[in-house]
C-alpha cells in the first residue's frame, strides 16, 4: 500500500539522517532524536503504565472481568461483557449499515456525467466529515431518537436511547471516511480499465462486479478498517444516544429488545464521570484503565489484520 | 529568523501562563453552576477577574479536582460524606455555604396530568429497586416506568440515596438508564414516555414541561416548596457549596464577598434557589 510504501522511504531517510555526520546538521538532528525519544518513551511508558495498573483489578476478577456483566463499582464488582459486546456490537452494526450506502453510492458518484455535480456531492460528503462529534450527538438527540422512537415503539423501543440509535448515528459519522476512500480507488480503477471494458461489451453491472470490485477490494477493506476504527473510538456521539444503561445483555430479553433499548460501551464507560469518583479506590481506577487498555488494542487490532488482509490482494 | 520564532513563542508561552494564573477554575456541581457563571460574569466586567467553570462529573468531580489541585473551587450539591473525607484525606476542605435547594423526583407535564402527582418514600425505593415497573401501580396511567438516573458521582444521586436509603452505602446495586447533568435530565424526561427523574427542584420549576411530584413521609404529603424545603422538612432538601481547600487569594474572596452580598443572592434567587438567609445584609 501507498501508505507502508511511504512509510519506508521516510525510514530509510530517518536512518541515513542520523548516520550522516554532517555538524551543520547536529543541533536540528539533536531536537530530532530528543522528539523521536520522547515520542517513544511517552507511548511506551502509557502503555506500561496501563498493563502494570490494571494488573489490580485481574488480581481481583480474573477472567470474569470478560466473561461477566456485573459493573457495580459500588459492589465492587467489575464484568465488563456487556461493555465489550456493546463496542463490537455498535461498531459492526453501523459498519454494516454504511458500507453498502456508501459503496454503491461512491460508485454511482463515479459514473456521474456531469463534473460539477460530481465535485459538489464530494465536497459535501467530505464536509460532512467535518462536523464535530458533539454536533453529531446534538442532532442525534434532536432528530434521530425521536424518528426511531415513533418508528421501532411497537416493537418494544422504550426510550429512543439504544445500540440501534447509537449505530445508526455511527454509520452516518463514519460514511465520509469510507466514501471518500473507495471513491478514490473506484477513479484510479475506471480511468484504466473502463473504456477496454466497454469494449469488451460488458455491462455497467458486470463490469462492477468483475473490475472494479475486485481491483478496489483492497482499498475497500482498509476503508472499513478507518472506518470500524472510528466508530468503536467514538465517544461523545454515542455517549449522547445510547442511554448509558450497565450490564445489559441480549440473554435479557432477545436480541431485539438488546438492540432497540439502552445499552452501554467501553467508550461511553469511560467517557463518564466515574473516572472521578474511582480516586484512590484502586480496584475501581484499574478495572477503567484495563478497559481503556483493551480498547486500544482492540481498535489496533482490527485496524492491523484489516489492513493487512487487503495487502495480500492484488 | 529562528530566534525570533522561539523569542516570540516563549513570549506566547509566558503570556498563557500568566493568564492560567491569574484566572480561577470552578469545577462540580452543575446545579451551582448557573448561579457561578452568572457572577463570573459581573465580577469579569466590574473587577476583570477571570474565572473559568467547568461542569463536567458534577459534585464528586469538584472534589477530586480541588484535592488534585486543578481547580481553586469546588461547586457541591450535597454534604460532604465521611467517606468523601477519608478518600483525600490529604486535603482540608473549607465550605462556603451559598444556597439552598431541594432535589424533586419529576415527570413529564403529561404524565402528571394523568395523575402521577406524589409517591411516597417507599414508592420511590420500589421503583428504584424495580419491584414497580409500571405506573399504574402507583395511582397513574397503563405506562412502564423509564426510571433515568443521575449518573455516579452527582451531588443530586447522593442526596436522592441519603433521604431514601439513609446512606448512599445502603443504595442497592442496580442499573438504569443514566443521565447526566441536569439539562440532559429534563429534555430526557419531556422526550421520554413513562421517565421519572431526580432533578433540582429550581430546574423542574422553570420548565412547565415538567412537574415535581410531592413526597410523602409517614403519611404526610410535602410538596418540595419554598415553606418545606427551608424548614427541612422536605426529605430532599440539601445545601449548595463552593468549596476551597487552600487559603484564599483577593480574587477568590471577591468571588466569595460577591456571592454573600445582596446581589449576588439575588442571583442565586433569580435561579429559583433559596438564599442563605432571609436576613443576609
Amino acid at each position: 500500500m501507498a501508505i507502508s510504501g511511504l512509510a519506508r522511504i521516510q525510514t530509510k531517510h530517518a536512518f541515513a539522517f542520523f548516520a550522516g555526520h554532517r555538524p551543520q546538521a547536529s543541533l536540528t538532528r539533536l531536537i530530532a532524536l530528543i522528539i523521536l525519544g520522547s515520542v517513544i518513551f511517552l507511548s511506551l511508558g502509557a502503555f506500561i503504565f496501563l498493563v502494570w495498573k490494571s494488573g489490580t483489578v485481574l488480581w481481583q476478577e480474573g477472567l470474569s472481568f470478560f466473561l461477566e456483566a456485573n459493573w457495580h463499582f459500588r459492589g465492587n464488582s467489575y464484568g465488563a461483557k456487556a461493555l465489550f459486546l456493546g463496542s463490537i456490537i455498535t461498531a459492526f452494526l453501523a459498519l454494516m449499515i454504511c458500507a453498502p450506502f456508501s459503496l454503491f453510492g461512491a460508485w454511482a458518484l463515479q459514473n456521474l456525467r456531469s463534473e460539477k455535480i460530481r465535485f459538489s456531492i464530494e465536497a459535501l460528503v467530505t464536509l460532512m466529515a467535518s462536523v464535530p462529534s458533539v454536533v453529531c450527538g446534538l442532532l442525534g438527540i434532536l432528530l434521530l431518537r425521536p424518528f426511531l422512537l415513533q418508528i421501532f415503539s411497537p416493537f418494544g423501543m422504550e426510550t429512543g436511547d439504544g445500540l440501534l440509535t447509537a449505530s445508526l448515528l455511527l454509520s452516518i459519522m463514519i460514511l465520509p471516511t469510507l466514501f471518500s476512500l473507495q471513491l478514490e480507488s473506484f477513479s484510479k480503477i475506471s480511468k484504466k480499465y473502463r473504456e477496454q471494458a466497454f469494449c469488451l461489451g460488458l455491462s455497467r453491472t458486470k463490469f462492477f462486479w468483475s473490475v472494479v470490485f475486485p481491483f478496489g477490494l483492497p482499498a475497500i477493506l482498509s476503508s472499513f478498517a478507518l472506518g470500524l476504527g472510528r466508530a468503536a473510538g467514538e465517544t461523545v456521539a454515542v455517549f449522547l444516544v445510547i442511554g448509558r444503561l450497565d450490564n445489559k445483555l441480549p440473554s435479557e430479553g432477545g436480541w431485539i429488545d438488546y438492540l432497540l433499548n439502552a445499552g452501554q460501551s467501553m467508550t461511553t464507560k469511560l467517557g463518564g464521570p466515574e473516572i472521578f469518583i474511582s480516586h484512590q479506590s484502586p480496584t475501581h481506577e484499574s478495572a477503567l484503565l484495563l478497559l481503556a487498555l483493551c480498547l486500544i488494542l482492540m481498535s489496533v487490532g482490527t485496524s492491523t489484520i484489516l489492513l493487512k488482509f487487503s495487502k495480500g490482494k492484488p | 529568523m529562528f530566534i525570533k520564532t522561539f523569542l516570540s513563542l516563549a513570549l506566547g508561552l509566558c503570556s498563557l501562563v500568566a493568564q492560567v494564573e491569574a484566572s480561577i477554575k470552578i469545577q462540580g456541581s452543575t446545579t451551582v453552576g448557573p448561579i457561578v457563571v452568572k457572577a463570573a460574569e459581573v465580577l469579569k466586567s466590574n473587577k476583570a477577574i477571570d474565572i473559568i467553570v467547568d461542569t463536567f462529573g458534577g459534585s464528586a468531580a469538584g472534589l477530586s479536582s480541588l484535592a488534585s489541585g486543578t481547580a481553586q473551587f469546588g461547586m457541591i450539591s450535597k454534604e460532604i460524606s465521611e467517606g468523601d473525607k477519608a478518600k483525600y484525606s490529604d486535603t482540608h476542605f473549607t465550605t462556603h455555604l451559598i444556597g439552598s435547594d431541594a432535589v424533586a423526583l419529576v415527570v413529564s407535564k403529561k404524565l402528571y396530568d394523568q395523575g402521577v402527582k406524589s409517591l411516597s418514600l417507599s414508592q420511590a425505593r420500589d421503583i428504584y429497586e424495580k419491584k414497580v415497573t409500571n405506573w399504574k401501580e402507583v395511582g397513574g396511567p397503563d405506562q412502564k416506568i423509564i426510571f433515568l438516573n443521575k449518573e455516579p458521582g452527582r451531588g443530586t444521586w447522593e442526596v436522592f440515596a441519603k433521604a431514601i436509603y439513609g446512606k448512599v452505602g445502603k443504595a442497592p446495586t442496580v442499573s438504569h438508564l443514566e443521565v447526566g447533568s441536569n439539562e440532559e435530565a429534563k429534555s430526557k424526561v419531556i422526550s421520554t414516555p413513562g421517565a421519572l427523574t431526580q432533578l433540582s427542584v429550581a430546574w423542574a420549576e422553570k420548565d412547565s414541561r415538567v412537574k415535581a411530584l410531592g413526597l410523602s413521609v409517614d403519611g404526610k404529603l410535602i410538596q418540595p416548596d419554598e415553606e418545606h424545603i427551608r424548614a427541612k422538612e422536605y426529605p430532599m432538601a440539601r445545601n449548595l457549596y463552593l468549596v476551597s481547600s487552600k487559603p484564599l487569594n483577593e480574587d477568590q474572596k471577591a468571588l466569595l464577598d460577591f456571592l454573600y452580598s445582596n446581589a449576588g443572592q439575588n442571583i442565586v434567587e433569580d435561579y429559583g434557589y433559596l438564599r442563605v438567609s432571609k436576613n443576609t445584609n
